[in-house]
């Protein structure tokens, strides 16, 4: 490849006009030639790899000019190429035409070498940094994706990890943190469909859903004798409470520890659904006290699926409530205040999620 | 007659056609004396023969471009001019160019051929 010197394709009927312009670029460039063009395109194919640059004449037999350059049309060749129309001078719809079908410029006759040879060169040269270019960017981005893929997972192998951590203490089963994505997902479908004012698209939707698990990660932090208090110890004491509250920052703090995590649009949703989890609509959740929309709509949605799923489910403080109940419960705002879009939709799902994911078991 | 004298006497303009051959003389001089042979001529008279304009435009667009590399001014300047009455419609003026270019054509090949061998 490094040896093959670098080669000029001139496409003309005329012998005259091949030699003119072969005398003048032969020192610099392998000559091609052709008579017509449809020669000619077998030329510029078999050397698509080593050409700098092709001369087409416009009138020619068999295949004009015109047709070569449709015959490449979209093609790299033309992208990578610079073509030149030789031309006598030319009325301004042929000049269109050509443009239009890839051509970078004309050279006219009778032929100025002194511009005519500046201009080329000029040209070749752009187009070979142009081109040397976008190898070098096409390169580095594909670089980029190779590490981009690896750098995800390993991220997602971390998260991963630290979900089997908290579960491994026997905190919250698998199953709350699956019933979590799941609930999650349908109340944002719904939330999609009745108020696409909250333009959810369905990209957000999945990647909410994904780092759903991640709510509670925090826990990890938490010791033994608060988390793991059994039912015969009595409920927290408001200090314990304190402490348990502190779950939803030192989840955050677990996911700034990830390396190249942050600015992700994944981070921003698992940094939201930790630490804004349990904040409520009228302002009385923790650990931040924000109201309404303060709360950024995922930790709205996943607030909502956490306090049904741990209504239904039996912990070591409270029994489990039935369907009916729990919905009752949270209707009346015993659990806090919540969005009403949001809380329009589980009243409109959590009949369905509830036959799905809880009457008959639940599996996966 | 030598070859110098043959392009003096038709006017080419030495320098600047001999650049446009990259300095090559052998390959200027090759080119002009290859002149008389250039089917284009004969193409040109068939098409007036025929009253044929499209054709009549298209032979002399071809000499133009011939005639113009070779330094042949006045018949470039004559074909030039045919060419462009051709394609504004004007056809008497085309019709009074097209003697005068055959005219031109047949000039510069009998000075050509009185080129000694």
């Amino acid at each position: 490849m490094i040896d093959t010197r670098k080669k000029i394709v001139i496409i003309d009927d005329v012998e005259l006009n091949r030699a003119i312009l072969r005398e003048a670029f032969c020192k610099s460039y392998d000559i091609l030639e052709a008579e017509n063009g449809l020669d000619g395109l077998s030329v510029i194919e078999k050397n698509a790899n080593s050409l700098v640059c092709v001369f087409l004449d416009i009138l020619m037999p068999v295949m004009d000019g015109f047709g070569v350059l449709e015959k490449l049309r979209n093609t790299n060749i033309i992208r990578t190429v610079p073509f030149f129309l030789i031309t006598t001078e030319t009325g301004d719809d042929v000049v269109k035409k050509a443009y239009d079908l890839g051509a970078i410029d004309f050279i006219q006759k009778p032929f100025n070498l002194l511009i005519i040879k500046r201009h080329v060169q000029n040209v070749i040269e752009l187009y070979a940094n142009r081109n040397q270019l976008e190898k070098m960017f096409n390169e580095q981005m594909n670089t980029i994706t190779v590490q981009d893929t690896e750098l995800k997972g390993t991220q997602w192998a971390i998260i991963d990890t630290l979900g089997q951590a908290l579960e491994s203490r026997d905190v919250e089963s698998g199953n709350h943190t699956r019933r979590m994505k799941e609930i999650t997902e349908t109340f944002l479908k719904q939330l999609s469909i009745t108020h696409p004012e909250y333009m959810l698209t369905e990209k957000k939707i999945q990647q909410i859903a994904q780092v759903t698990p991640l709510h509670d990660i925090g826990k990890i932090a938490i010791p033994d004798r608060i988390l793991l208090k059994p039912e015969s110890a009595g409920r927290l004491t408001d200090e314990e409470f304190e402490i348990m509250k502190t779950h939803t920052i030192a989840g955050c703090q677990l996911l700034n520890s990830i390396p190249n995590f942050h600015g992700s649009q994944m981070y921003i949703y698992s940094y939201n659904i930790c630490r804004y989890h349990h904040e409520r609509w009228d302002g009385k959740g923790y650990p931040d006290n924000l109201l309404g929309n303060q709360i950024p709509l995922e930790a709205q949605v996943v607030a909502m699926a956490d306090v049904y799923d741990a209504l239904i489910s039996k912990r070591v403080y409270k029994p489990a409530f039935t369907h009916a109940k729990a919905k009752e419960m949270i209707n009346q705002g015993d659990c806090g205040i919540f969005n009403p879009d949001i809380l329009q939709c589980f009243n409109e799902t959590i009949d369905g999620i509830y036959e799905q994911l809880y009457a008959k078991g639940f599996k996966l | 007659m030598t070859f110098t004298e043959a392009i003096t006497e038709i006017g080419v303009n030495t320098e600047e056609t001999l650049r446009r051959f990259s300095g090559n003389k052998d390959l200027m001089e090759k080119f002009i004396r290859k002149f008389p042979q250039d089917n284009t001529i004969s193409d040109l008279e068939a098409a007036i023969a025929a009253k044929n304009y499209q054709s009549i435009e298209e032979t002399a667009h071809t000499l133009k471009g011939v005639s113009g590399n070779l330094g042949f001014t006045q018949l470039y300047e004559l074909s030039s001019a045919l060419v462009n009455a051709v394609r504004a419609k004007d056809l008497a003026t085309a019709d009074q160019l097209c003697p005068k270019v055959t005219e031109r054509c047949h000039t510069v090949i009998n000075i050509l051929k009185k080129i000694d061998a």
